[in-house]
């Protein structure tokens, strides 16, 4: 059973907010689902390569020319505010922070 | 006769060609059948009516100015379909059936929407499925359930369950979804209707919201074998934006339809009859394989991992790659903030950050890339004593609604036999084998990677000797 200050940490990292009661409920679905796979530790894979992709290709590389791209009013139309050619966000520096 | 909804791609052409009927009356005759069935049935998330009128009238035009030669040109010319609603339409609202993009307009056109407009293909409208993809049934759609054609108490499978129910229903004459692990396949066979999923890198994933980026496959959903062939000639190749795509060899794919000189060597998985499965499904899948060893195919059992490995390595490599791929959707560029992210959403991103992070890395997503290995090995095997594997693609038919509710595992278990084909990135198929109480049965035929026309081969050559269902 993992712990629920575990699921809290992982909410944390995933930028999730989670309810007292979620909590709960999440405790329980992830502990079944990393029960259940840890039924890969029946098999013996000692020099096994991993493999992240299936694809076979390494390494593409495209002819660098200048394509025709997205208007900058398309690409902001879909933002929730904006500004100018900017999209806005919430501040992540206080406004006279020093920066160290 | 057949109503012109009911018509397959190949016999739609036909007619247009023979100035039998117009794009016209095809696209009303679809859209008449949305209006009857589509209250019940729920396959859409959003139509778009004045369009497909509008795209109608100017393949009448084209037909009327070029003849036979538009259809040279424009292989779809008005033929409409149905699209899933994780494609990207520019301008055509295009929410994954999820509440943080319910209201996203793209700027630009997926890659395999762009190629069928090109090819002259109208497109009726978006297709719900569960939210990014996240499920096997539509039930984890934030929107609404689709219904099964066949019984409308029951799921249609998913995740593209809208376009397998439309497709079922005679809403369109054919539609494309996107397979991660099962999401084509698995609603195409308890909707009894054909679905591909090609091997991966041979449709483009541009513009198709990222579910498990490394086996996302985008493909057709249709009413016969030959459609399937025809539609993958149009959507597959090489796409710049899509650097996972592939040039190998595209051919014309319908050529694989009907030809039998060569009679392909067939395996069976015996370890895809999974204890618990439906006698029913079991039988009928059975019946397929006696079909084709009376047409004079070998079959021999192939002995494949036991899928219960593949459900747990598919479990960690898909969660890993949807937290990753949701990071992105933080309401800034578009949609709204993380909390509109539904329960099922939250669940995979929370377990794949767990399976990820620091100190859980090795024991989960490295060990589960180990064992990817382990079953690319073990079809590379199989494929070197056989050239296709035939076996059930579900092991039920379609459940009732209600049946995901709580079960943590649910579209793992629904999906077993389906993800070891996925986790390797070779090609398959469900073809429609017949009914279990009524409800459709699919026959499963897989190739190795770049084997389409042998999963097409043999999936014609059964639907032909199996004759109408």
């Amino acid at each position: 059973m993992i712990s629920t200050s575990d699921v809290e940490k992982v909410a944390r990292l995933s930028k999730l907010e989670i309810s007292g009661t979620e909590v709960k409920k999440f405790q329980t679905l992830l502990s079944e689902a990393i029960d259940y796979i840890k039924v890969l530790n029946e098999l013996d894979t000692t020099d096994i390569k991993p493999t992240s992709q299936v694809s076979g290709k390494v390494n593409i590389f495209d002819e660098d020319f200048v394509r025709k791209s997205l208007s900058m009013k398309d690409v902001l139309r879909n933002a929730k505010e904006k500004k100018e050619s900017f999209f806005v966000t919430k501040s992540v520096i206080k406004k006279n922070e020093k920066i160290k | 006769m057949k109503k012109l909804n009911e018509l397959s791609i190949k016999e739609s052409l036909e007619g247009l060609k023979e100035l039998k009927f117009t794009p016209q009356d095809l696209v009303f005759a679809c859209l008449d059948e949305i209006k009857t069935k589509d209250e019940d049935l729920r396959a859409f998330v959003t139509l778009v009516r004045e369009e497909a009128l509008k795209s109608a009238a100017r393949a009448d035009d084209l037909i009327r100015e070029l003849g036979g030669e538009a259809f040279a040109r424009f292989p779809l010319l008005g033929v409409p379909y149905a699209l899933k609603d994780n494609f990207c339409t520019e301008n055509v609202l295009t929410t994954a059936s999820s509440n943080i993009i319910r209201n996203f307009s793209p700027p630009y056109e997926s890659t395999v929407s762009k190629k069928l407009k090109e090819a002259g293909a109208i497109l009726l409208g978006k297709t719900n499925l569960d939210a990014f993809a996240h499920g096997s049934s539509t039930e984890a759609s934030d929107f609404f359930t689709t219904k099964n054609p066949y019984d409308i108490t029951r799921l249609p499978g998913g995740s593209s369950g809208g376009s397998a129910a439309a497709v079922a229903s005679n809403m369109c004459i054919f539609a494309v979804g996107s397979e991660t692990a099962g999401s084509i396949r698995q609603p195409a066979a308890w909707c009894g209707v054909v679905g591909l999923k090609p091997t991966y890198g041979r449709v483009s994933r541009y513009g198709v919201i990222s579910m498990a980026s490394s086996t996302d496959s985008p493909g057709p959903l249709t009413k016969t074998v030959w459609d399937a062939a025809f539609i993958l000639n149009i959507i597959s190749g090489k796409d710049e934006f899509d650097a996972t795509s592939t040039d190998i060899d595209v051919s014309d794919f319908t050529r694989s339809v009907g030809r039998t000189e060569t009679k392909l060597k067939i395996g069976i998985a015996k370890s895809y009859f999974v204890k618990g499965m439906d006698e029913g499904v079991k039988s009928k899948v059975l019946e397929a394989v006696g079909v084709l060893k009376k047409e004079g195919y070998s079959v021999k059992e192939v002995d494949l991992l036991d899928p219960k490995y593949s459900v747990a390595v598919y479990t960690i490599i898909q969660r890993s790659e949807v937290s990753s791929n949701l990071a992105r959707f933080d309401g800034i560029r578009y949609g709204f903030d993380r909390s509109s992210f539904g329960f099922e959403a939250k669940k995979r991103i929370m377990l794949g950050t767990y399976t990820l992070s620091a100190g859980y890395y090795d024991q989960f997503y490295a060990k589960a890339q180990k064992v990817r290995t382990l079953i690319i090995e073990d079809f590379k095997r199989a494929f070197s004593e056989v050239d296709v594997i035939v076996g059930p693609i579900s092991p039920c038919t379609a459940l009732k609604e209600g049946a995901t509710k709580d079960n943590a595992m649910f579209g793992e278990i629904q999906d077993m036999l389906l993800e070891p084909s996925s986790m390797a990135g070779i090609t398959g198929i469900s073809v429609p084998c017949g009914f279990s109480n009524g409800l459709p049965v699919g026959f499963g035929i897989m190739a190795d990677k770049f084997n389409e026309e042998k999963v097409l081969n043999l999936a014609a050559s059964y639907e032909a000797s199996r004759g109408e269902l």
